[in-house]
């Protein structure tokens, strides 16, 4: 047992670390840090610099770009990278449906896509949720039926995270309706040209503006798409589909990005106003209560971690649940603490983007619709009821 | 003790309900004239006023919150109405207040300094007195309905002490920038160079605002739980619909124990701020100011607290669509939000109310 890093770990730390310093923008650091809107070509352009530099996929074998870094050491990259902080990687394809390609994909599937996924040629979709199938994922209904060798898809896809930004979208249609729900799913990349995709915003109760929405309806109308786009075996979608959401919850723990909300929480309780929060006492003690749930939640992290690395197998793992719904509900108290120091003004909707972040207090700008936002962290990926649901079942054995 | 509604109360109760069921109308801007119709803008919500009328206020509130209603009846009756009341001269009584009572005008009371969260009282304004005229100069950020008042009352500092002076929107100097605000209601931050005002446009002695203010604001919170209570009811009301209606996994959501729980969690939140709303609108008819007081940061306490559990919990059971802005349970749980923390919150008010001893006397010894 040893709670420190290793030498190499922390070298590649020190690694990270510099180059962030030489790749990041202060303009592009201070908007991630004040919670403004980043751009799709912001975005496109920062991913490609990591690409470049080895850490936009370090967990991908070398063969496909990665350097096959083991979990502690992607662990400390994203962790440095959140701290910076940096713009929060897009993971839709490099963390989500790159690992099913590779672990279920023919090669002729890694060659077409996995370049184009590591270096954010590609934009990517996750068409799972849809209107009467949220929690109940396996009751989607989706439909895609064989004509020649094509799938003919129809059906509505929901809450598609930068579905209007996406190239490709990974798809769970039912492929099999007389089956039993799970059984009859497969697993497609849908090209969002082709024709019959329709595309239209939800606007979320963050104020966001028409246009720098997130997500959105995808509508699917007789949309053909070729039956090499299938990922594995035909109705066997859901398996696949669950080693992809594990994936995903394991990835919502980002104990790096509470830690760097958390410490933006106690630089602006020290200069806040003439009297500063942290010599509040309640205040200074919700924060530090805080602090020590995610040291928990982060020593917790690092365990299954650990643990994955040791069974390295492509099955699902429900602790990932356990990291999923603390790491979430850490998020949404930082969020809570933003939002007390901002006081009422919370309320004002984010200034425009050009009002340029003047003084401390700036940071406090868009506290309030990051709190609304960050409400959809308990709600996807799995609802945190999901995740108890899972924990009791998978792990207690309730 | 008696908590029943009296057949007026009733009266007002489903004459605003029916009042405010319908959206606003093409060409209709504010639902305030129809709140003034039945009687809103001629309350009297002074903290000594009678029983009845704070009553009224309470229940006036609580149906502007489960609507939705963003009318400046706090800012323009509440505030500056009772201001005027309390420290008007008679020509202010027949000027502005009766515009105000007539539904003519609406005032918003300009406090706060740009985030002088929890500094009260700091006023962002410096008054200069020359030959009985006053020159305003300051910035006052994120005034509530600030955007279409037709004027403010400022709390301006002279010689170190807070005067309060009624300053028209259109006076020479005053500008003003309209804030959007994610719970649909107004603001404006205001800006004032150089504007003149006459004596006659002060209320209350000079240096004299403190007082006047803390009792006023005091009883914009009341009126804040109550609006609050009246959020969360409806608010509850949707989600439990949901749960019944919405299914998954072949069955409502309502079929679920862990969401039946939650639901019903939620349903004690409201209860206990209802109960802290009575405690607070009756206290304040007991004409004890330290009773009051106490009662008054209690409620806020409980009405924070309930307040963003409902909320966050109403939008968690909805799942995705309750992020969606085109779907009610968000514009609650904003308006909620908004209320929470205006006026200070929970831990401001746990930390006044534990400052004035609590609640409860300690056990002899
Ligand atoms: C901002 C945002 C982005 C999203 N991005 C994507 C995306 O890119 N791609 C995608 O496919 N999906 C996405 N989603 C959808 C997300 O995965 C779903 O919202 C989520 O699975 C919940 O489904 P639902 O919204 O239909 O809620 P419902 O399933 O209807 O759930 C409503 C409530 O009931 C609870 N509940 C349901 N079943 C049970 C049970 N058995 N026991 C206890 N409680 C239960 C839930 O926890 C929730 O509180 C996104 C959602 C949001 C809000």
């Amino acid at each position: 047992m040893d709670l420190r890093f290793s030498a190499a770990e922390e070298a590649l730390r020190d690694d990270v670390r510099a180059f962030v310093r030489e790749n990041l923008s202060p303009e592009l650091r201070q908007k991630v840090r004040a919670g403004r809107h980043v751009g799709k070509d912001e975005i496109t352009a920062w991913q490609r610099a990591l690409n470049r530099a080895g850490y936009a996929v370090p967990h991908w074998p070398a063969e496909w770009g990665g350097r096959g870094c083991t979990v502690t050491e992607r662990y400390v990259i994203r962790e440095e990278l959140d701290l910076a902080p940096a713009p929060q990687l897009v993971g839709l394809g490099i963390n989500l449906v790159a690992p099913v390609i590779l672990a279920f994909g023919t090669r002729a599937q890694k060659q077409r896509f996995l370049p184009g996924i590591a270096n954010t040629d590609e934009w990517w979709g996750q068409g799972f949720s849809e209107p009467n199938a949220g929690s109940d994922l396996a009751s989607l209904r989706t439909a895609a039926r064989r004509d020649g060798d094509h799938y003919v898809v129809s059906g509505e896809k929901t809450w598609t995270t930068y579905g209007h930004y996406a190239d490709w979208m990974f798809c769970l249609v039912r492929t099999d309706p007389a089956a039993a729900p799970q059984a009859g799913i497969s697993f497609l990349l849908i090209d969002m040209k082709s024709p019959g995709v329709t595309v239209r915003p939800i606007r979320l109760i963050d104020g966001a503006p028409p246009g720098r929405h997130e997500v959105n309806q995808v509508f699917f109308d007789d949309v053909r798409v070729p039956l090499d786009l299938r990922v594995g075996r035909e109705n066997e979608g859901w398996s696949y589909a669950k080693y992809l959401l594990s994936n995903e919850r394991t990835g919502s723990a980002r104990v790096g990005i509470a830690k760097e909300r958390l410490r933006q929480v106690k630089r602006l309780a020290a200069v806040d106003g003439p009297r500063p929060a942290l010599a509040d006492p309640l205040f200074r003690a919700r924060v530090t209560a805080l602090e020590v749930e995610l040291k928990a939640h982060e020593i917790t992290t690092l365990r299954v971690l650990s643990e994955e690395a040791r069974r390295g197998s492509h099955t699902p793992n429900p602790l990932s649940s356990l990291l999923k719904l603390r790491g979430t509900e850490i998020q949404q108290k930082v969020s809570e603490l933003l939002v007390d120091l901002a006081g009422p003004e919370a309320l004002r909707l984010p200034v425009a983007e050009d009002a340029e972040a003047r003084e401390a207090f700036a940071a406090l700008e868009t506290v309030g619709a990051t709190y609304f936002n960050w409400r959809k962290l308990s709600i996807f990926g799995g609802s945190n009821e999901i995740q108890r649901n899972i924990l009791a079942r998978a792990v207690l054995g309730l | 003790m008696d908590f029943d509604p009296t057949p007026e109360h009733v009266l007002l109760r489903d004459s605003l309900r029916r009042a405010l069921a319908d959206p606003l109308a093409p060409g209709e801007a504010s639902l305030w004239p129809r709140c003034v119709e039945l009687g809103l803008a001629a309350l009297d919500c002074r903290a000594d006023a009678a029983a009845d009328e704070l009553q009224c206020m309470m229940i006036a509130q609580e149906e502007l919150g489960r609507a939705l209603a963003a009318v400046p009846f706090v800012a323009t009756v509440v505030h500056a109405a009772a201001l005027l009341r309390a420290a008007g001269t008679p020509a202010q009584h027949e000027s502005a207040l009766a515009c105000i009572e007539r539904g003519e005008a609406t005032l918003a009371l300009a406090l706060a300094e740009e985030r002088s969260r929890y500094a009260r009282p700091a006023p962002g304004v410096q008054a200069v007195r020359r030959d009985g005229t006053w020159q305003l100069d300051g910035e006052l950020a994120f005034v509530s309905e600030g955007d279409r008042a037709d004027g403010f009352l400022i709390a301006a500092t002279h010689q170190g002490a807070p005067t309060l002076l009624l300053v028209p929107a259109n006076a020479p100097g005053l500008a003003r920038t309209p804030v959007a605000r994610l719970d649909g209601h107004g603001a404006a931050d205001v800006h004032l160079r150089g504007v003149m005002v006459p004596d006659s446009a002060r209320v209350g002695p000079e240096g004299g605002a403190h007082l006047l203010l803390e009792s006023v604001e005091r009883m914009g919170i009341v009126a804040e739980v109550a609006e609050a209570v009246g959020c969360m009811d409806a608010l509850l009301a949707l989600t439990v619909e949901y749960l019944k209606t919405r299914r998954q996994f072949g069955r409502p959501l309502g079929d679920f124990q862990a969401l039946k729980h939650r639901a019903a969690d939620m349903y004690v939140a409201v209860e206990q701020a209802r109960s802290l709303m009575y405690f607070a609108t009756l206290s304040c008819a007991m004409n004890d100011p330290v009773a009051r007081a106490r009662a008054v940061a209690a409620a806020k306490v409980q009405a924070a607290r309930s307040a963003r559990f409902v909320g966050q919990q109403a939008i968690q059971l909805h799942g995705g669509i309750g992020l969606a802005e085109e779907y009610r349970a968000g514009h609650y749980f904003r308006r909620l939000t908004a209320l929470e923390l205006a006026h200070g919150d929970a831990d401001d008010h746990l930390a006044a109310l534990g400052g004035m001893g609590g609640l409860f006397a300690a056990a002899d010894a």
